[in-house]
């Protein structure tokens, strides 16, 4: 199950352990004076360390872990953050932005960023071995827009023409995009977009069958493919194992599989197949969810939501609110390059319009993605030992007409965000 | 049967005029957001069969008038939606046609988007016929009306009135629908279009001969007989129109070489040609869809040589340093997508910037803003399109004013939509608080007076 994973205790050193980390009650109290005294007592205020300080005043602070807070300030040390609170004093010394709203950089927990041309391997609908991180484009020029939009984490994955479609992988971008982990969940699609007239499967029912014999095989150690003229293709047979060991890992619970599963059918099919194989599942694009909620909600599945579009029909732009009035947990994704990475801020405002709570919705494009791709601990909220990644923004970020005024990046100013207007 | 009529109209008359006794209403206490002008807190709307009579924080309502107390809730005027393809089927925006053809003639007035645009409070709407295919047709204005208001809503007809027809000829420049126009089918498209407006040109030249030389023709008695019988052997002609005939016609909407220039016999009038002609004169605005620095260069110069009234459609690379002055400069009427809709990446928008909107603002520039879809229910979304290009740097007044004023003025209707003045049609949406906030409710609308959606 995909129970969010724990944030780091605010009393854990950071890693170059420069700084003696305050407790969170002592932050919540506001403990101006011990934040002062913290940073003299290790001298990171001297000026010749204050290059990679760097503090942020907002006039409403969106810290996502907890409620928004009042003239909240963010003090980050090497690309980290180091304490949280209301009316923080700030060292002199330390370079200060000022802003009217502040919230952490979106993640984006399905993508198609840099690889969507890679997005599968039509030959076999069985690739559980295949990586979309190879097919990677660091020089994709969306990849600036995408930090210029304001998402620093993206989970990339496999398109859905594949039963079993890859790995996943996870970004962190900026300069240049780094690719934290190569094997970060197996994408499945057993669903009409996998099925193929050119080989099997050519059906949804077709698809399920092969999804199980692939899984049922990998238990006794078998590779599954779903064509025969496999074993001809060069380097298959040594990549057998790494098929077989990566369908390992999703059974063991290693890894999370992320069902695309549009129609209620499809979520029905997919909650059989969790079932019986006891995986750790992300339900993503499960755009009629709100139709079973209640059984999604039971098992616990989180649901990540395709983007929201402008033409969709009215219970799409409900199922959002729907699934969480059921309980379960929902994230919206950006699907880009086939929706622009604008829509992630668009997601959330529509489906607050419909229904969905003010801080869910907020949740939604930041936290609640991190945690269905596993990277809650680093990035998601502005908490302390998280990563320094924060959207300076014009006002409420689920307001539309509020504008991103500055990106940071790990604990840093990204000049490209400032609009060119 | 002429009698029954006449009684059938009188009674008819009568009934309006019977209905027409109350239609008198007030709005009080609103915090109005004419556009054209500052807010007003603690407002006041009087409207007079239908249109507004009367507005402002210190208007005096005559007792007999109904007021209605908003409570402090916001004003604004119906939206306006300056390229929408509401009541037509999904596919006719990519089409393919002649200048001739007319939005008007194929719109489903029983549309079921159309309700729920009206309910977000988009209340004219410039139905589209598209140009993906280098000439689409003529598009027109309409008003969104509740035929049912007053009575249930549910499978309502919506009734759509026009405020203008003939309100843009389609054309596209340098779109592929493989996604693969290489620079050679650029010039070729620019070509092409060129080519059409100086057969238009000479049809133009034709047309005004022949009139000339038949009123040269009037004015000798003797020859009117000899006139008579051509008139009616082309008539005849026209029925009987042969394929190639149509062919070549159809041939001249798509925008390839043609015309019969040097023809001396007084040419038939032809239906595209006589759209483009009108085009010629200014009377029919041209829009031109042209995503690339290459294609808007290519527009600006057509609209230069021509002297067309020229509407730029989706400029994605405006953004390119020096182009938004080009633009403003020529008074050209702009249509932004904030949002692009959701597909693979077109050749045409691999340089899309979300920030085009703001720097064609920012630059003075004639602007509406909306989301061109393909799928009429889209319309519905026209204060969110709004909001994404004030997120990206255009203010919020001039984004407000680019899906009302600002759209009514690039569509040639603002004399009767896109603000809160007096003696404009009373259009005005309730919302429950800012136009920008995501749990903001859209309250009430009224369509020339009469509330079409809201509580009662």
């Amino acid at each position: 199950m995909a129970r969010p994973e724990q944030p780091p205790n605010g009393s854990a050193p950071l890693p170059n352990n420069r700084l003696c980390m305050p407790t969170r009650r002592e932050l919540c109290a506001g403990a101006a004076v011990g934040i002062a005294s913290l940073l003299t007592r290790n001298g990171v205020a001297d000026t010749r360390k204050s290059d990679d300080l760097l503090a942020v005043h907002a006039d409403m602070l969106y810290t996502v872990s907890g409620a928004p807070i009042k003239n909240g300030v963010v003090l980050m040390q090497a690309g980290k953050i180091a304490a949280v609170g209301s009316g923080l004093q700030i060292p002199s010394g330390v370079k200060t932005l000022r802003t009217a709203a502040a919230m952490p950089a979106m993640v984006d927990p399905h993508s198609y960023l840099g690889c969507f041309y890679e997005g599968a391997e039509p030959v076999d609908a069985i690739t559980p071995d295949f990586r979309i991180a190879d097919g990677f484009d660091p020089t994709d020029p969306m990849i600036a827009r995408t930090v210029a939009a304001g998402v620093t984490t993206v989970a990339i994955m496999p398109g859905n023409t594949s039963v079993l479609g890859g790995q996943a992988a996870i970004l962190r971008l900026g300069g240049a995009a780094d690719i934290v982990s190569r094997t970060a969940g197996q994408k499945v699609s057993a669903t009409e977009d996998a099925a193929n007239p050119e080989r099997n499967p050519t059906s949804r029912a077709g698809a399920i069958a092969l999804l199980r014999a692939a899984l049922l095989g990998a238990r006794s150690g078998q590779a599954v493919s779903s064509t025969t003229q496999t074993t001809t293709l060069a380097g298959y047979p040594t990549s057998f194992s790494e098929r077989v060991d990566a369908l390992r890992s999703l059974l063991l619970g290693h890894i999370r599989a992320y069902f695309h599963a549009p129609g209620a059918d499809d979520i029905e099919n997919a909650l059989s197949v969790i079932d019986a194989f006891n995986l750790r599942a992300v339900l993503v694009h499960a755009a009629e969810g709100y139709a079973i909620a209640d059984r999604i909600a039971a098992h616990r599945l989180p649901v990540i939501l395709g983007p929201l579009g402008l033409a969709d029909a009215d219970h799409t732009l409900s199922n959002a609110a729907l699934l969480s009035a059921a309980g379960a947990k929902v994230a919206f994704c950006s699907n880009s390059p086939l929706s622009q990475p604008e829509s992630l801020r668009l997601s959330a405002h529509i489906a607050s319009h419909y229904g969905l709570g003010r801080a869910s919705a907020l949740r939604a494009i930041t936290l609640t993605g991190a945690e269905m791709i596993g990277v809650s601990s680093q990035v998601g909220s502005i908490e302390v030992g998280k990563e320094a990644d924060l959207l300076l923004l014009s006002g409420d970020p689920l307001d539309l007409s509020s504008s991103i005024d500055g990106v940071v990046m790990r604990g840093r100013l990204q000049k490209e965000a400032n609009h060119n207007a | 049967m002429k009698q029954i009529s006449i009684v059938l109209t009188v009674l008819c008359i009568s009934i309006a005029a019977f209905g027409q006794q109350p239609r008198q209403t007030s709005y009080t206490n609103a915090r109005i957001i004419p556009v054209s002008g500052p807010v007003v807190e603690h407002g006041t709307i009087l409207i007079v069969d239908g249109k507004i009579k009367a507005i402002g924080a210190h208007v005096v309502v005559p007792a007999s008038v109904q007021r209605i107390d908003l409570h402090g809730a916001t004003v604004i005027p119906g939206l306006v939606d300056a390229s929408s393809s509401l009541f037509l089927t999904e596919e006719s925006l990519t089409g393919d046609g002649t200048a001739d053809q007319n939005v008007l003639d194929g719109m489903d007035p029983f549309d079921k988007a159309a309700l729920k645009v009206l309910a977000r409070g988009v209340t004219t709407v410039y139905v589209s016929p598209g140009s993906r295919g280098g000439v689409g047709g003529l598009g027109a204005v309409v008003k969104i009306q509740d035929a049912s208001s007053g009575s249930s809503q549910s499978g309502a007809a919506v009734l759509e009135t026009t405020l203008k027809a003939k309100a843009g000829v389609h054309l596209a420049l340098g779109l592929s629908s493989n996604g693969k126009s290489t620079s050679l089918d650029r010039i070729a498209s620019y070509e092409s279009l060129r080519s059409m407006f100086i057969g238009a040109q000479q049809y133009v030249k034709q047309q005004a001969r022949a009139e000339e030389e038949k009123k040269a023709a009037a004015k000798a008695p003797a020859q009117t007989e000899a006139d008579a019988g051509d008139v009616q052997e082309e008539a005849v002609q026209g029925d009987n129109e042969s394929d190639a005939d149509f062919a070549q016609r159809r041939q001249f909407g798509r925008g390839q070489r043609g015309g019969r220039p040097g023809t001396a016999a007084a040419p038939r009038s032809q239906p595209a040609q006589e759209v483009l002609a009108a085009a010629l004169k200014g009377d029919v605005p041209v829009r031109i869809e042209a995503h690339r620095v290459d294609d808007i260069l290519n527009a600006l110069r057509l609209a230069d040589e021509f002297k067309l009234k020229l509407v730029l459609e989706a400029p994605t690379e405006a953004w390119a340093p020096g182009l938004a002055s080009e633009i403003a400069s020529r008074h050209v009427g702009v249509i932004c997508t904030p949002v692009q809709s959701e597909g693979a990446p077109q050749l045409e928008t691999a340089h899309y910037s979300p920030h085009t909107v703001a720097v064609l603002g920012n630059a003075g520039v004639n602007l509406a803003i909306s989301a061109r879809s393909g799928s009429g229910v889209a319309s519905s979304f026209l204060l969110e399109d709004a909001g994404v290009a004030a997120g990206c740097g255009l203010n919020r007044d001039a984004a407000l004013k680019a899906v009302t004023l600002g759209a009514a003025q690039l569509l040639g209707v603002a004399d009767r939509v896109g603000s809160l003045q007096v003696g404009k049609d009373a259009d005005l949406v309730v919302l429950s608080g800012s136009p920008w906030d995501p749990q903001t409710m859209v309250k009430r609308v009224v369509v020339n007076g009469v509330q079409v959606y809201g509580a009662p």
